[in-house]
């Protein structure tokens, strides 16, 4: 059985720190594997860059992606990922501070599955990842002609 | 019009001027010398008359005289003295005769004929009356051939001799005076002829000359006018366009420097949206996995630090909220349409009793009202005035909150009325101040958003909000809305 991983795209240590810590409080045990820029998370995905070895067959279960990002911006990586065979059946969960509508708009435009605020309340942030890994990593059934698939 | 063409119009003006004078002048000089030969040539015509009629009497003298030699030449042959009596009847006649041509006679050469006709007519009564005195009464042949019938005779043919030479010196006198008249007539005749022609030729050249100008004159007038239409056209049209030009221009600047402020505005809602929650979240995480992971190691002292830590970034999070709803109130679009305000007051009263299912309170919303406006903003209106109410009334035993319209004026006048802490009307002007609260958090929770964000979008709709109360006895905040299809239905 592949690794089940969770692509978590955040240049906010303390944003990392708190949702590695909500996701454990949650029991979710999945591989977290961190990008920390926009570049980094598509170079992870394409097998690009310091990716460049990687296994593109094996793609991340989900995606947790910020929008706010130094050099790419989370709207050019939800683009690019779409854009691409290996990726575009991806699911992605925009998850950032920010509620402006153009922004909700946006993401769900360029084929965001989910669109969730980051509570400023540690308890509720909890409640939201736990219920986001319960949704997508158990309920949601993985689109099967996503190619590699871990099942 | 160049300054040369002008002048040389100037020029040419006087000569056309002189032109006109001179035809003028050359016109009347023409007439003076015609009526001038007129005048000549009636005279000549006169002495013609005059001639005409001295030939005349000229001509009846001659005849006396031919009858008065006749007479003569037949006493001669017959001696018959009946023919010396018809000589000096035909004698006096001849007397008449010459005394008319001598009144009639002015040149001294036809006078003295004249005088010689009258002297051989004299002799000639003479002679007859001495041959009629001398001789018997039947003469025999031989007395009559006499010395003096033959000189009465000859005197006959003088006198005949003198009529002749008066004729023929007033036939070339007639002759003459014709030739004259004739002269001068065709001399006039000619002279209008040609006068006529120079002056018909000038006046039509400067007549010509005169139409050109004129119609020039004309011409540069129409141009003139209708350069100046034009340019008066051209000025209006140019002073629309400028008009036109700066207003599009102000307005362009208006909509860009709008634009600007809008950008900067988004700008700063995504900041405060984005950015100012991040920390927040950061504090609350760590002071929560402070308590969490390290519970057995905090006194109670150090918990309820963290839990006020925790609390303030609720508050401030709750702010930057509402601050980014104030905002949103703002800059928003507006869409007006029909809004069922009793609906919307009854649906945000459901929500607060859902909220807390087990408050007792009198909800009083009067049917069938509906406004015009923005229906997602007057939500806003009604979530923050019914929750005010809501919330001011927790503490009230036998809570009531109403809605409802009275007419003033003619307008419609929605107010919210409750029962709760109310408020002192000498902070009223403060209620709708952002962040500016007349009851404590502790009292009753809040930001002192909410009636600032209730003004902004009452103001947006083109009408005006107020607030009635008294502390402890309740509050009442009434609002208009400017587009109104009267409230009641």
């Amino acid at each position: 059985m592949k690794e089940r991983v969770i692509l978590l795209v955040e240049d906010n240590s303390d944003d990392e720190a708190l949702t590695m810590r909500a996701l454990k409080k949650n029991n979710i045990a999945n591989t977290i594997l961190v990008a920390r820029d926009g570049v980094e998370a598509l170079d992870y995905l394409f097998g690009t860059g310091q990716y460049a070895e990687r296994d593109t067959s094996v793609q991340p279960e989900l995606i947790l992606l910020d929008l706010k990002l130094p050099k790419v911006d989370g709207f050019e990586v939800l683009k690019k990922l779409r854009a691409d065979e290996r990726t575009k059946l991806l699911p992605v969960v925009i998850l950032t501070s920010s509620k402006e509508q153009q922004d909700i708009v946006n993401g769900y435009g360029l084929g965001a599955n989910s669109y969730v605020r980051k509570p400023v309340d540690f308890q509720h942030f909890v409640s939201a990842v736990g219920q986001l890994g319960v949704y997508w990593l158990v309920l949601n059934e993985r689109p099967p002609a996503c190619p590699g698939s871990g099942r | 019009m160049s300054e040369e063409k002008l002048s040389k119009r100037n020029f040419t003006d006087r000569i056309l001027w002189a032109g006109f004078a001179l035809a003028i002048i050359a016109a009347v000089a023409i007439g003076w010398s015609a009526d001038k030969d007129a005048s000549e040539a009636n005279a000549w015509s006169k002495w013609i008359t005059h001639t005409q009629n001295v030939l005349g009497v000229l001509e009846d003298a001659r005849g006396n005289s031919l009858a008065a030699l006749a007479a003569i030449q037949n006493y001669y042959q017959s001696g018959d003295l009946r023919n010396l009596d018809s000589v000096g009847d035909l004698l006096s006649k001849l007397k008449r005769q010459s005394a008319a041509l001598r009144s009639l006679m002015v040149d001294n050469a036809q006078r003295n004929r004249v005088d010689q006709f009258d002297r051989i007519g004299r002799r000639m009564a003479a002679l007859s009356e001495n041959i009629i005195r001398s001789a018997p009464a039947f003469s025999p042949q031989q007395s009559i051939r006499t010395p003096e019938a033959a000189e009465l005779s000859t005197a006959a043919d003088q006198l005949l001799e003198q009529l002749h030479q008066m004729n023929a010196a007033e036939v070339q006198l007639l002759t003459e005076r014709t030739d004259k008249a004739r002269a001068i007539s065709r001399q006039s005749l000619t002279l209008l002829g040609i006068g006529g022609s120079l002056v018909f030729v000038w006046l039509l050249i400067v007549g010509g000359y005169a139409f050109l100008t004129t119609r020039w004159l004309i011409n540069t007038a129409k141009a003139l006018a209708f350069s100046q239409a034009e340019l008066a056209r051209a000025t209006e049209h140019k002073r629309d366009e400028d008009d036109l030009r700066a207003l599009n221009e102000s307005e362009r600047r208006h909509a860009a420097q709008l634009e600007v402020i809008n950008k900067e505005l988004e700008a700063f809602s995504y900041s405060v949206s984005h950015d100012l929650r991040g920390p927040l979240r950061s504090i609350d995480g760590f002071s929560s996995a402070l308590m969490e992971d390290y519970a057995d190691k905090l006194d109670e002292q150090a918990n309820s630090y963290l839990r006020r830590i925790r609390a303030a970034t609720g508050r401030m999070a709750q702010l930057i909220d509402d601050l980014l709803k104030l905002a949103f109130v703002t800059r928003s679009e507006m869409h007006t349409e029909a809004v069922d305000l009793s609906a919307l007051a009854n649906a945000v009263l459901a929500e607060c009793q859902k909220g807390e299912p087990l408050r007792q309170v009198e909800c009083v919303v009067q049917d069938h009202l509906v406004g015009q406006g923005d229906p997602r903003l007057l939500r806003s209106v009604f979530e923050n005035l019914l929750g005010n109410a809501w919330k001011f009334t927790s503490k009230t035993q036998q809570a009531k909150i109403e809605f409802a319209v009275v007419d003033q004026d003619g307008q419609a006048v929605y107010f919210v009325r409750d029962n709760g802490a109310g408020f002192d009307m000498t902070y009223a002007e403060k209620l709708f101040s952002a962040f500016q609260r007349l009851h404590t958090t502790a009292d009753f929770p809040g930001t002192g958003v909410g009636l600032a964000t209730v003004q902004r979008i009452i103001r947006r709709h083109g009408g005006r909000v107020s607030a009635q109360g008294a502390e402890g006895r309740g509050a009442t905040f009434s609002f208009t809305l400017e587009v109104n299809h009267g409230g009641q239905q």
